[in-house]
């Protein structure tokens, strides 16, 4: 309620968050792990008896890894931060004020590492061998560095530990739980990524037997990788928290209206992935010669699909909150939802950005909606309101509205009786219904208990009604 | 739609009736450290961005002239530009970081909403910055950098640049103007704004942009030295009338931005800016500095010395960082009916920043020696390339 809502449309500003940070995660790993990639490779270009021709694919390899790191990469990573000021900013407020001099750590990691792989690249063919090893090596733990210090921002979202608005712990809250498995889970797939990267390069060799050792080398970047992960991803799994160990199971055993969580299929889509890399890879390390450049960058969609369901994973798995237990994805504070008065006053004299409307209006609940769904919901597009409301009648929703928070994955709603009036009659009127939300409000209701999907008076919603969230977007 | 409408009029009539302005609270955390010391990060970043920034604006701009005036030398000048290109554009973007970083922690709740209300413009600052960034890439490493589409690939390139400016230049300027927010907001809530009706919008623009000639002008100045050095002495000083001429228009042009901005102002900022103490201290050390490193541009022309276009250098980041901060000493008066600096409590991070002290100058120190180690070893090398093409 603090600031405007980006209001995009079918899209979501989420999604365009999800969008940039996925293409991001990929380049920035291939970016760390490529560096290790580039010791490597100068080690061993200099032990092979034709280490001129392996140095001048090194080269070809450094060109590609250059443009394709520093301008996707860097460029990526800035619109990740865009995305985040416009999808939530009451969340990027918070973590800058409390990491900002983490964050410019980082950017010093990040000014050497551009620096040292601008040294190792325009000296490619004047330094001397031993300098350049030790640039790729100083680039590589340079870059390293930067995950490490952006790891404790990124997992403090989902398992902020003993850090509390109160306390302000800082160091509390980046060497969170999950900090040490996501920092190794990183670490190995930036590795697994640069073999991928590899095999894009080395797919261009025209040399058959050259290609095939290029390729062969390629291929023990992916193995370990590919065969750490899971167990790393298990010790992950244990410093979830219980609420999204709980989405996970419940989309597992389908109690989700028969269905599987969107949390499930996003694991699932990982580990997919994953295995069809190590399959992948064996096929090319069985045929290294055939390797071409169609199947190269099949490999790299496939790790991308793959980063996509654990980014997607790592997301959905903080619902209904941005920073878990803190803030909630409607820039809602929990300290703020504990305080009854708040809650359950009329909403539109604690918002903002409502421009003045009457009480009681459809426009009064197209602000309710833009306030407190849009940061995650659109009308009719990506997680879309129309769609899961589907089967609401004009009695339901607001009873509805008034459990939601129980079912774990939304958070509460703020606001009285006419709000949530207001919110129903607007929800309603996108697919073409006309109510007054005042005679939504409960009094009215007491005589208008016939049309109810909630014979119980529960609010807990029938078949087909999914929890909202649960669902990636239709 | 119907409803759309009836809710752009409803918020409309309610900023026009001047119903309470929108302004989100500031971040419970507060400030890390006094926000002085925050300032005077976001002063140095910023002037190391718009150096970069200038840089990349000026010499792509510079690039394309030469490329089509094809007098002698132009095309080995045209290269030496061409190749700094990316270089460039890497560091206007790492450069670009820490300031924006610093404006969030102490503007951030202005920063956030006028970002949000130019949601879409600011946010197709990332293609165009990707558009660019490869662009020139592809300009340096394709084999025939003449051939017309590259060319019209580099025009649009610097298309791209100018227009990434432009919507920095709205975002600022609409972040100090929070009275506008509601009625751009009922306007387009999915952020296709603009803040165009500022008066000082376009004065402000060529004033970031215009100082580009003059740092590029400092960059052919550089290489003029190396040419003089390196004994091929009409190339020298070919690019040092050159240098000197990008420098001087970029002045006229900063002059020309300065005062026109000064025009547009409303009044009782304009007098601010020329009567307050410490933003005539500023302006006078801005205008001082600049007069300074022109000056050595002129005086290091045809001279085989680097110790010009070193002091030039120094003399325009010193002209430079204090109009950045005078920048944010007229954004605090523009705030000042509705917000203070003053009134955000500091949550000291002692720790936190003197680890980041301890690695910036880690950092700067290990930069340094590998530059001095590597750097003159490529020097050498594009020396012996020249004198081979020559």
């Amino acid at each position: 309620m603090n600031y405007p809502i980006w209001d995009v449309g079918g899209l979501g500003a989420g999604l365009v968050v999800a969008i940039i940070a996925i293409i991001h995660v990929l380049i920035s790993h291939v970016a760390v792990g490529g560096g290790a990639f580039l010791v490597v490779a100068e080690i061993w270009s200099r032990r092979q008896p034709d280490g001129q021709r392996v140095r001048d694919w090194l080269h070809t390899f450094a060109t590609f890894f250059l443009v394709y790191t520093t301008v996707l990469g860097a460029t990526t990573g800035v619109g990740i931060w865009f995305s985040v000021q416009l999808a939530s900013a009451e969340a990027i407020s918070l973590l800058i004020h409390q990491f900002v001099f983490a964050w410019a750590i980082e950017w010093v990691f990040f000014l050497s590492e551009l620096t040292v792989l601008y040294l190792y690249y325009y000296g490619f063919k004047r330094n001397t061998p031993r300098m350049q090893t030790f640039l790729a090596g100083a680039y590589f733990v340079i870059a390293w560095g930067s995950l490490v210090v952006i790891n404790g921002i990124l997992t403090f979202m989902l398992t902020p530990g003993a850090w509390t608005i109160e306390n302000k712990d800082i160091a509390a809250g980046f060497f969170n739980p999950g900090y040490f498995p996501a920092l190794l889970i990183r670490t190995v797939t930036m590795f697994l990524l640069a073999g991928l990267a590899g095999f894009l390069v080395a797919s261009r060799i025209r040399d058959e037997e050259f290609k095939g050792r290029i390729i062969q080398f390629c291929v023990k970047w992916v193995i370990p990788g590919a065969i750490l992960v899971p167990g790393l991803g298990y010790w992950y799994f244990t410093t979830l928290p219980a609420s999204t160990v709980t989405i996970l199971a419940g989309g597992t055993v389908g109690v989700v209206g028969g269905t599987l969580s969107a949390l499930t299929r996003m694991a699932i889509l990982a580990g997919v992935a994953g295995t069809s890399l190590v399959l992948g890879t064996l096929v090319f390390a069985a045929y290294p010669k055939t390797v071409n450049t169609i199947a190269a960058i099949s490999m790299l969609l496939v790790a991308q699909l793959g980063i996509m369901g654990a980014e997607f994973f790592r997301e959905m798995g903080r619902k209904p909150y941005v920073i878990h237990g803190v803030l909630y994805s409607n820039g809602l504070w929990v300290k703020d939802a504990k305080d009854p008065a708040r809650l359950n006053g009329p909403y539109l004299e604690k918002a903002k950005w409502h421009g003045g409307v009457a009480s009681g209006t459809l426009a009064h609940g197209e602000q309710v909606f833009r306030l407190q769904c849009a940061s995650c919901h659109t009308r009719d597009g990506y997680r879309s309101v129309v769609y899961r409301t589907r089967n609401w009648t004009a009695g339901f929703g607001s009873r509805w509205l008034g459990t939601m928070h129980d079912m774990g994955v939304m958070p509460p709603f703020q606001g009285d009786a006419l709000d949530k009036a207001a919110l129903v009659a607007y929800v309603l009127s996108l697919r073409g219904e006309t109510v007054d939300p005042r005679d939504l409000l409960p009094d009215r209701q007491a005589t208008a208990q016939g049309d109810d999907l909630d014979p119980d008076g529960s609010g807990q919603a029938l078949p087909g009604l999914e929890v909202a969230g649960a669902e990636v977007g239709r | 739609m119907r409803l759309a409408l009836a809710m752009a009029g409803v918020l409309a009539a309610a900023t026009a009736s001047g119903a309470g302005l929108p302004m989100p609270s500031p971040d419970p955390l507060g400030y890390p450290v006094p926000p002085i010391l925050l300032q005077a990060l976001s002063y140095f970043t910023l002037t190391l961005h718009f150096l970069a920034m200038n840089l990349t604006v000026g010499s792509v701009v510079i690039y394309l002239w030469l490329t089509i005036t094809r007098k002698q030398y132009d095309d080995r000048l045209a290269r030496y530009l061409r190749d700094l290109l990316p270089l460039s554009t890497s560091y206007l973007i790492t450069f670009g970081i820490p300031p924006l970083l610093f404006v969030q922690v102490l503007y951030g709740q202005m920063f956030y909403s006028s970002s949000i209300l130019l949601g879409f413009p600011w946010i197709l600052v990332i293609p165009l910055v990707v558009f660019l960034y490869g662009a020139f890439y592809y300009q340096k490493l394709v084999k025939n950098p003449e051939h017309p589409g590259v060319l019209l690939l580099s025009v649009l390139a610097a298309m791209a640049l100018l227009s990434v400016g432009f919507f920095f230049v709205n975002n600022i300027t609409l972040s100090v103007s929070p009275e506008k927010w509601m009625g751009l907001y009922a306007k387009s809530p999915g952020g296709q704004n603009l803040n165009m009706d500022d008066p000082t919008l376009f004065a402000r623009w060529l004033l970031i942009l215009a100082p580009g000639f003059t740092v590029a002008g400092v960059a052919i100045l550089f290489r003029g030295v190396m040419m003089l050095k390196w004994g091929l002495t009409e190339e020298g000083r070919h690019n040092h009338r050159i240098a000197v001429n990008a420098a001087v228009l970029g002045m006229l042009l900063e002059a020309v931005a300065g005062i026109w901005i000064l025009s547009a102002m409303p009044d009782d900022l304009r007098s601010h800016v020329t009567s307050a103490g410490l933003a005539k201290l500023l302006l006078g050390l801005g205008t001082a500095m600049a007069s300074v490193g022109l000056v050595l541009v002129f005086l290091g022309r045809y001279k085989a010395s680097w110790a010009y276009p070193l002091m030039a250098s120094l003399a325009f980041f010193l002209a430079l960082a204090p109009l950045v901060a005078l920048r944010d000493v007229v954004r605090i008066e523009q705030l000042r009916p509705h917000f203070s600096l003053e009134n955000v409590p500091v949550h000291a991070q002692w720790c936190m920043a003197g680890l980041f002290a301890v690695f910036l100058v880690a950092g700067l120190v290990f930069l340094l020696a590998l530059h001095m180690m590597v750097v003159p070893k490529l020097i050498a090398g594009r020396r012996a390339e020249l004198r081979e093409s020559a």
